[in-house]
C-alpha cells in the first residue's frame, strides 16, 4: 500500500509494456515493464521483495505515460519505488560510483579537466547552468553555448561553484542527497531566477525540484532566431541529418522543444533533413541504466543508431549529453550534440 | 439407487461444514450441490470474520457465538484467513453514548474489544478520515469463504464423504412420513441419480423453503439480499467498521489485493435476485467514504449480492432479524428424517454445523463426539515446496491449494508452459489452471476462477479468459464457445452496476478485444443467460 | 509560473488517431501546415485494425425512428443521415482508398489495391471473421482461397498470445473446416517458460539464424498454407514474410492475437505516413482549452508538462476519439466531450441484435453518444451555434464510436469528408 502513486486505473491494455525500449530488448523476464512493475507488483509487495536490479533498469523515458489511456503515472511511480528502495549499501556499481562522485567532487562524473571558468565581460542578467556531461565530457557542449549565447547577444554568467543539479540521484532514489546539492545550488544561483541550460536532465530537475523556470538553449536560440539575432551560413557540401528526440527532451519538457530544434534545422541552407522511424525511441541513455547497465544501455543505443544508419542521415543530432555519450559507444554512424551542430552554422546577425 | 447414512443438500459453508463434521464421526454421507460449491451466499459474503462486536449490543446470542468461533477458525483454518484485525469508528456525527454501550456490551458478550486513541487508529490506518471521534480495537479478520468451503470439502472428502457438485435435488419420494428417496439429476449429463437415504439434511440456505417444498413443507424464513462493491486495490490494513447500530454501508474489507465495502439489506422474494443495483452501489460508495475518504475516488470493479437466508418473517426489517441460526427437526411436522438448517453466518458454520451433526449423530446412533473445534482442517507441509519455486509465488499458490498443493505444484514445474502467468491481476499460474481443469468438480470457467481467483481482479476477466480458455480446451471437450460466452456473461453481471469512471474504459477496451478480435457477437447468448437466471 | 509559447499554424488537430493522423496527412498533401497534437494511446492503436465500412448482417430489419432501415445503412456513420446515398459513400470511399493505400504501402504496410468481399482474416482465437479491408492491411497474401488448403497453425513456445491448439478447434468448430491442425515449434532464445512479449520477440527476430529456425520448423510442417503469429515488426514483416516464403516454399500468412492488435501496426503506419506528408506531430501535449469567439475559435492552449503553447489556426478539427481514446467523458449518466464546450447527442438507440451475444446493451447505450455534427461536419456549441472553422471527425462524433459504429472505417471516412471540408474553410 502507498507503495505507488494513483494506478487503480489500468485497464491492461499493455501499451505501457509494447513501448517499453527496455522490455522489448531484455524482455518480460529481464525486466517486467511498467504495468507489472508499478500497477500489479505493489498489489503483492507484502509477499515480494522487488528485485532491485530490475526496478534500475527502467531508462525512465516517459514513453509509457505518453501512450497509457489512463495517463498514469508510471515513470514516476518507478522512481517512487526506487526513493523507497534506496540503500546506500545494495547499489550497483555504476550507481556507487555517481554517489562517490558527488560526494567528492560535487559532480556526478570524475572529473578529467579543472572547473571550467568562463570570464563574460558584460554584467549578467541570466545564468548558464553547464551540467556534469557538458562540463567534463561532452565539452563541445559547453564551448558551443558558450558561444553561441554570446552570439546571441544573451548578458549571460555561469554561477561559481556549482554542483551537481542532482538527476542522477533522484533516478537512484537518493533523495537525501539531491536536496543537499539542491540548496547548495540554490545558493550559489542568488538573485537569478532565470536559468539556461543545455542539458534536458538540469532542466528537468530545475522544473521538478527546484521550482524555477530554466530555459532549454534551444529555447534562447529560437528566440534568438525569431527576433533576428542570429543567422546561419550554409555548410560547404549539402549535409543530411537526422534529428533524435531525446525522451527527456521530448516527454518531459515538452515536445514544443523538438518543433523549435525542428524550426532551428530548417532555417540553416543545404542542412536537409531525413526523418527516423522512430524519432523518439529511447536511446539508453536516461535513468542511470548507462552507469548501471551498460550493455543494457549499449543494446539500446545500436538499435537507435541501425535506425539512423536506415534512415540515410549523414549524422544524427541528439540535443542531449546524455543522449551523445550512450549513442557514441556505438561504433557505427556518426553522431553530434545538436547545439554544437547549430554552432558551426550560426553566425552573429550584423 | 445408491444407499447413504446422510444425505446433505447445499454446498455453501454450511453444508460443507456439517459434511465434514460428521464424515468425522464416521458416517457414511453424500453432499449434493446444484452449481458449485459456495456458489450462493457463502461466495457473495463479505469476506468478514466477525469478532462478535458488530453484533455486541444488538443481538448478543450471535455476538457471543461469534466471538467463540472466531478464536477456533483463527486456530485450525489460518490457510484461508488473514489475521488483520479490525477498527470500529465513531464519525463527528455518531451517536456517541453508543460507543459506551458498545464497549461494555462487548465485555458481556466476550467480544476482546479495546479503544485506542484516534491518533493510534490513523498510525494503524493511515487512510482512515481525520472526522473519526473514537475508535476501538477487535479482532476481526478477512476469510476466504471459497478456500474455507473447499477445505471443509476436501477434508470431508479425506474421511470418505461424497461431495457432488452440479447435482440438483428434483424430487423427494416419501414413504409414510419418510423421505425414502430423494431423486438428483445430475446437470453435467442430464442423467437422473438416486439416493436411498437415512437421512437428508437441507443445509441449502436461501433455498432452504424450495427444497422444503419438495416434501410439501414451508420454512418460516426472510431472504434479505446484502449488496457489496469491490473497490480495486488494499485501501486499509484491517478491517474497517462503523461504530453505530448496525445498518448498511458499515464494513470495509480488504482481501487479497482489493477492498470488499458493504452491505445494503433489502427483503426479497425469490433467491434469484441476486443482483446488485447501480442506486446500492453509489448508497455504499457514499457511506463508506465517510471513513475511507479514497473509496470515492478508487475504482468500483464489481458489485455482487448475496440472499441471506434469514430466521423468521415476523419483522420488516432484516436489519432486525437475530443472525443466529435456526435448527429445524420437521419430525414435528410429519416427516421423520428431515432436518433443515437456516441463518447464521459464514463465522458461525462450524457451530451449526456442531449442533446439526449432534442431532443427526442422536438420531442415527452414531458415537463419535465432534472434534472439529481442534482439528486443523488441512494439514500441507511446505516446506519443500518453497524450495521449489521462488517462494512469494508458491505462497499464494499453497494457500490456494488446499490439500493438493504439491500435485499444483508439480505441473507448474513440470508442465511446458507450467509457469506462465495466466492471469496478471492475480497472478494465477497456467500450471494451477491446469492441474485444476482435470479436477472432478471443474466444469465452467467460473470454477476455476473460485479455485485460484483467476478472473477475479481488475479486468475482471478481460486478458486471462483466453488463456484460461486454452488451458480448459486441452483437458475438456466442452464447446470452447460456450464456455468462454458463460464466462463473459457471469462477469458482465457484476460489472454492470459499476460501469463508471476506470470500469467503464476497461469494458470499453474490452469490447474491442472481444468483440473487435474474437468477433463474439456473432454468438447466442440468450440461453446462456437464462440458464444463470435459474 | 508557466512559460506560454505563441505559435501558428494553418490547421490545428486535436488527436492524434486514425482520424487525425488521416486527416493531418490529407491536409498537409494539400501544402498546408498542419500541426497534430494528442496524448494517451489511442482507440486505433488498442484496435484490430479491422477496418470496414459497412457490416453485413443477414438481412435483419430493424425499427428507427419512422422507417425502417437495414442494418448496414444504420452502420453507416451516423453523421451522413442526411443523405444515406450509397453512391456517394461509395465513391468517396473509393477515392479515400486511393490516396491512403500507396502511403501506407510506402510506410510499410502490405497491401491490395481492391476491396474485397469476404476475405478471412485469422486471429489467435482462430477466430476466421469476413471483413472487407481488414486482411489486406493486417496480413499478407490473398488468403481467400483458404478453406480449400490444408492450414496448419505454428505456434512458437514462448509466445504466449498465440495458440495453435485453441485457434485450429476453434476454426474447425466455426468454420467447418476439417482441414486445420496445430503445430509448436521451439525457438532456441526465446524463453519459454514465463512467456514473452510481442516486442521482445519481435527484437529477437533480428538474431542471426532465427529466421533459419522458423523456416526449418516450417518445412517440417507438410502444409499448403501456414500461419504463424504476428511476430515481425512494421517495417520488415513484409520482407520477412516473402523471405520465409521462398525459403519454405509455403503460404505464410499471419494471425491476429490481442496484444499485438495490428491496429497498433496500422497506427504507426499511418503515423510515419503522416510525418512523412509533413505534418508536425506534438504527442504528449494536452489541448485544454479553446478560445472561442463568436462562432470561430481562434487558438488552443496546450498543456505540456511544464510548458504550455497557444496555437492560433485558422481551422480546428476535433478528432479526439471515444471514451476509449478519451474524447469523451462519462461523468454519472451524463457523457461529455473532454472540452466540455460541445452539443453532445445521442443517436436513436438501437441493438443490432437481442438474440445474440451481440455488445453489452449498456457500453452499446454509451456508445451511442457522440458529438453533433452536420453532414459538412461543423461541430455545434452547446448553446446550439454552429460553428464556422470546427470540424469533426473519428469516433468522437455521434454515432461513429466502437461498438455502437463501424470504428477504424467510420473513422477515416468521417476523416476524409472533413479534410474537403476544412480545405474549403481554410480558402474561405
Amino acid at each position: 500500500m502507498n507503495v505507488a502513486l494513483r494506478t487503480s486505473d489500468c485497464i491492461k491494455c499493455s501499451a505501457c509494456n509494447t513501448v517499453c525500449p527496455v522490455v522489448s530488448i531484455d524482455g518480460i523476464s529481464g525486466f517486467s515493464g511498467p504495468r507489472n512493475l508499478v500497477v500489479d507488483l505493489p498489489r503483492f509487495f507484502a509477499g515480494r521483495m522487488i528485485s532491485s536490479q530490475e526496478i534500475f533498469k527502467c531508462t525512465t523515458c516517459w514513453k509509457c505515460e505518453e501512450v497509457c489511456p489512463s495517463s498514469l503515472p508510471l515513470p514516476d511511480s518507478i522512481l517512487r519505488l526506487r526513493e523507497m528502495m534506496f540503500n546506500e549499501k545494495n547499489l550497483v556499481e555504476g550507481h556507487k560510483r555517481i554517489v562517490e562522485n558527488i560526494d567528492r567532487y560535487g559532480r556526478s562524473i570524475e572529473p578529467q579537466l579543472g572547473e571550467r571558468m568562463v570570464y563574460v565581460k558584460h554584467e549578467a542578467e541570466i545564468l548558464y547552468f553547464p551540467g556534469c556531461i557538458s562540463e567534463m565530457r561532452v565539452t563541445s557542449i559547453f564551448d558551443a553555448t558558450v558561444q553561441l549565447l554570446e552570439k546571441a547577444d544573451v548578458k549571460f554568467g555561469i554561477p561559481a561553484n556549482w554542483v551537481c543539479c542532482g538527476a542522477p540521484l533522484e533516478k537512484i532514489g537518493d533523495l537525501n542527497r539531491l536536496e543537499s546539492l539542491r540548496e547548495m545550488n540554490l545558493m550559489r544561483f542568488g538573485r537569478f531566477d532565470e536559468i539556461i541550460t543545455s542539458c534536458p536532465g538540469c532542466t528537468t530537475q530545475f522544473f521538478r525540484h527546484y521550482d524555477r523556470d530554466p530555459l532549454h538553449t534551444i529555447e534562447v536560440l529560437w528566440e534568438a532566431t525569431r527576433k533576428n539575432r542570429l543567422k546561419f551560413k550554409p555548410p560547404r557540401n549539402s549535409i543530411r541529418v537526422a534529428l533524435h528526440h531525446p525522451c527527456h527532451i521530448k516527454r518531459t519538457i515538452g515536445p514544443q522543444i523538438i518543433d523549435q530544434a525542428y524550426d532551428l534545422l530548417q532555417s540553416i541552407p543545404k542542412v536537409k533533413i531525413v526523418e527516423l522511424e522512430d524519432p523518439d525511441k529511447c536511446c539508453g541513455g536516461g535513468g542511470g541504466v548507462v552507469a548501471g547497465f551498460p550493455d543494457l544501455a549499449l543494446k539500446l543505443a545500436t538499435s537507435k543508431m541501425m535506425d539512423a544508419c536506415r534512415s540515410g542521415a549523414d549524422i544524427l543530432l541528439a540535443p542531449c549529453p546524455f543522449c551523445v555519450l550512450n549513442l557514441r559507444r556505438v561504433d557505427i554512424g556518426r553522431v553530434e550534440e545538436f547545439i554544437t551542430f547549430i554552432n558551426v552554422y550560426a553566425e552573429r546577425e550584423a | 439407487m445408491q444407499r447413504t447414512e446422510v444425505l446433505i443438500i447445499g454446498g455453501g459453508i454450511t453444508g460443507a461444514g456439517i459434511a465434514r463434521d460428521l464424515a468425522c464421526r464416521g458416517a457414511e454421507l453424500v453432499l449434493v450441490e446444484a452449481s458449485d460449491f459456495s456458489n450462493g451466499a457463502t461466495g457473495r459474503c463479505h469476506g468478514m470474520l466477525h469478532s462478535g462486536a458488530r453484533y455486541a449490543v444488538n443481538d448478543p446470542i450471535s455476538a457471543t457465538e461469534c466471538a467463540a468461533e472466531n478464536t477456533i477458525l483463527k486456530r485450525i483454518a489460518n490457510f484461508c484467513i488473514e489475521d488483520t484485525g479490525g477498527i470500529f469508528v465513531s464519525l463527528k456525527n455518531d451517536d456517541l453514548d453508543y460507543a459506551d454501550r458498545f464497549l461494555s456490551s462487548c465485555k458481556k458478550t466476550g467480544v476482546a474489544a479495546k479503544e485506542i486513541t484516534v491518533e493510534e487508529a490513523l498510525k494503524k490506518e493511515p487512510m482512515l478520515s481525520k472526522e473519526i471521534v473514537r475508535a476501538f480495537e477487535v479482532p476481526d479478520a478477512s476469510v476466504d469463504p471459497f478456500l474455507l468451503t473447499l477445505g471443509n470439502i476436501e477434508s470431508a472428502r479425506e474421511a470418505n464423504a461424497i461431495a457432488l457438485n452440479y447435482h440438483s435435488v428434483r424430487e423427494f419420494e416419501i414413504n409414510e412420513g419418510v423421505i425414502d428417496k430423494v431423486i438428483v439429476e445430475n446437470l453435467r449429463n442430464g442423467s437422473v441419480e438416486i439416493f436411498k437415504p437415512e437421512i437428508v439434511v437441507n443445509a441449502s440456505g436461501a433455498w432452504a423453503n424450495k427444497i422444503a417444498s419438495l416434501a410439501n413443507l414451508s420454512i418460516e424464513m426472510t431472504l434479505d439480499k446484502g449488496s457489496m462493491v469491490v473497490i480495486n486495490g488494499r485501501l486499509t490494513n484491517g478491517l474497517i467498521n462503523r461504530l453505530r447500530k448496525p445498518s448498511s454501508g458499515d464494513i470495509i474489507v480488504p482481501s487479497y489485493s482489493s477492498s470488499i465495502i458493504g452491505t445494503t439489506s433489502i427483503r426479497v422474494d425469490s433467491p434469484n435476485e441476486n443482483k446488485a443495483t447501480e442506486e446500492e452501489v453509489d448508497f455504499l460508495i457514499r457511506e463508506t467514504a465517510m471513513m475511507i475518504p479514497d473509496i470515492a475516488i478508487s475504482r468500483a470493479v464489481r458489485a455482487y449480492a448475496g440472499i441471506r437466508p434469514l430466521c423468521g418473517s415476523d419483522r420488516s426489517c432484516g436489519r432486525e432479524i437475530s443472525r443466529t441460526f435456526q435448527l429445524i427437526d420437521h419430525s414435528e411436522q410429519g416427516i421423520e428424517n428431515f432436518i433443515s438448517v437456516i441463518g447464521g453466518k459464514l463465522t458461525t458454520y462450524r457451530l451449526m454445523a456442531e449442533r446439526v451433526s449432534d442431532l443427526v449423530a442422536s438420531k442415527l446412533g452414531l458415537s463419535g463426539s465432534c472434534k472439529t473445534a481442534i482439528d486443523p482442517l488441512l494439514s500441507v507441509n511446505r516446506e519443500d515446496i518453497h524450495a521449489r519455486i521462488a517462494s512469494s509465488i508458491a505462497n499464494r499458490v499453497v494457500r490456494k491449494s488446499l490439500l493438493f498443493a504439491n500435485d499444483v505444484i508439480q505441473r507448474c514445474t513440470e508442465e511446458l508452459r507450467g509457469m506462465e502467468v495466466v492471469c496478471s491481476c492475480e497472478e494465477v499460474l497456467r500450471g494451477e489452471l491446469s492441474y485444476w481443469c482435470n479436477h472432478q468438480d471443474v466444469k465452467e470457467l467460473s470454477d476455476l476462477m473460485r479455485r485460484t481467483r483467476v478472473g477475479m481482479g481488475y479486468c475482471q476477466g478481460g486478458l486471462c479468459i483466453f488463456g484460461l480458455l486454452s488451458t480448459m480446451i486441452d483437458h475438456s471437450d466442452r464447446d470452447p464457445m460456450e464456455l468462454l460466452v458463460r464466462f463473459i456473461i457471469e462477469r458482465e453481471r457484476g460489472v454492470e452496476p459499476v460501469l463508471f469512471r476506470g470500469q467503464l474504459k476497461e469494458e470499453f477496451f474490452k469490447e474491442h478485444l472481444i468483440n473487435g478480435v474474437y468477433h463474439l457477437d456473432a454468438y447466442s447468448r440468450g440461453e446462456y443467460e437464462k440458464d444463470l437466471e435459474r | 509560473m508557466r512559460k506560454i509559447l505563441n505559435v501558428e499554424t494553418d490547421i490545428l488537430i486535436i488527436g492524434h488517431g486514425a482520424a487525425g493522423l488521416f486527416s493531418g496527412a490529407v491536409l498537409s498533401s494539400f501544402g498546408k501546415q498542419v500541426m497534430i497534437v494528442g496524448e494517451g494511446a489511442t482507440s486505433t492503436s488498442l484496435s484490430t485494425g479491422n477496418i470496414i465500412f459497412q457490416r453485413d448482417f443477414d438481412g435483419n430489419v430493424e425499427k428507427r425512428k419512422d422507417r425502417e432501415i437495414t442494418i448496414s445503412e444504420a452502420l453507416m456513420p451516423y453523421v451522413f443521415r442526411e443523405h444515406l446515398d450509397t453512391e456517394f459513400i461509395n465513391a468517396e470511399i473509393r477515392a479515400m482508398t486511393a490516396f491512403l493505400l500507396p502511403r501506407l504501402n510506402n510506410c510499410g504496410l502490405v497491401l491490395n489495391g481492391s476491396i474485397n468481399r469476404n476475405q478471412v482474416l485469422l486471429t489467435n482465437t482462430g477466430f476466421p471473421y469476413s471483413c472487407t479491408f481488414a486482411q489486406m492491411f493486417a496480413s499478407k497474401g490473398d488468403l481467400t482461397n483458404l478453406s480449400e488448403k490444408d492450414i496448419a497453425l505454428l505456434g512458437l513456445l514462448g509466445y504466449k498470445d498465440f495458440d495453435p491448439d485453441l485457434a485450429a478447434l476453434l476454426i474447425s468448430k466455426i468454420m467447418n473446416m476439417k482441414n486445420v491442425s496445430a503445430y509448436w515449434t521451439q525457438i532456441s532464445e526465446f524463453r519459454r517458460r514465463y512467456g514473452m512479449h510481442p516486442t521482445e520477440v519481435a527484437h529477437l527476430t533480428h538474431n542471426d539464424g532465427f529466421q533459419e529456425q522458423l523456416a526449418n520448423a516450417i518445412k517440417d510442417i507438410d502444409c499448403d498454407a501456414i500461419g504463424i503469429p504476428p511476430i515481425f515488426s512494421l517495417l520488415d514483416y513484409q520482407l520477412r514474410m516473402t523471405e520465409l516464403e521462398k525459403r519454405t516454399g509455403r503460404e505464410i500468412f499471419e494471425v491476429v492475437t490481442p496484444l499485438s492488435l495490428p491496429g497498433l501496426r496500422f497506427h504507426e503506419a499511418l503515423r510515419l505516413a503522416a510525418r512523412k506528408e509533413g505534418c508536425r506531430l506534438s504527442e504528449g501535449l494536452k489541448a485544454s482549452s479553446l478560445r472561442i469567439i463568436g462562432r470561430r475559435a481562434e487558438s488552443a492552449i496546450l498543456k505540456g508538462k511544464f510548458m504550455d503553447t497557444e496555437v492560433k489556426f485558422g481551422c480546428l478539427m476535433i478528432c479526439t476519439g471515444g471514451l476509449l481514446g478519451g474524447g469523451l467523458i462519462a461523468n454519472g449518466n451524463k457523457i461529455a466531450d473532454s472540452f466540455d464546450i460541445f452539443q453532445v447527442e445521442k443517436m436513436p438507440n438501437f441493438t443490432y441484435s437481442n438474440t445474440k451475444y451481440g455488445v453489452h446493451s449498456l457500453i452499446q447505450m454509451i456508445a451511442n453518444y457522440g458529438l453533433k455534427a452536420d453532414s459538412s461536419m461543423h461541430l455545434y456549441l452547446k448553446t446550439g451555434e454552429r460553428l464556422e472553422n470546427v470540424l469533426g471527425a473519428g469516433s468522437v462524433l455521434e454515432g461513429c464510436s466502437f461498438p455502437a459504429g463501424l470504428g477504424l472505417g467510420g473513422a477515416l471516412l468521417t476523416a476524409w469528408i472533413s479534410t474537403k471540408n476544412a480545405l474549403e474553410v481554410l480558402d474561405q
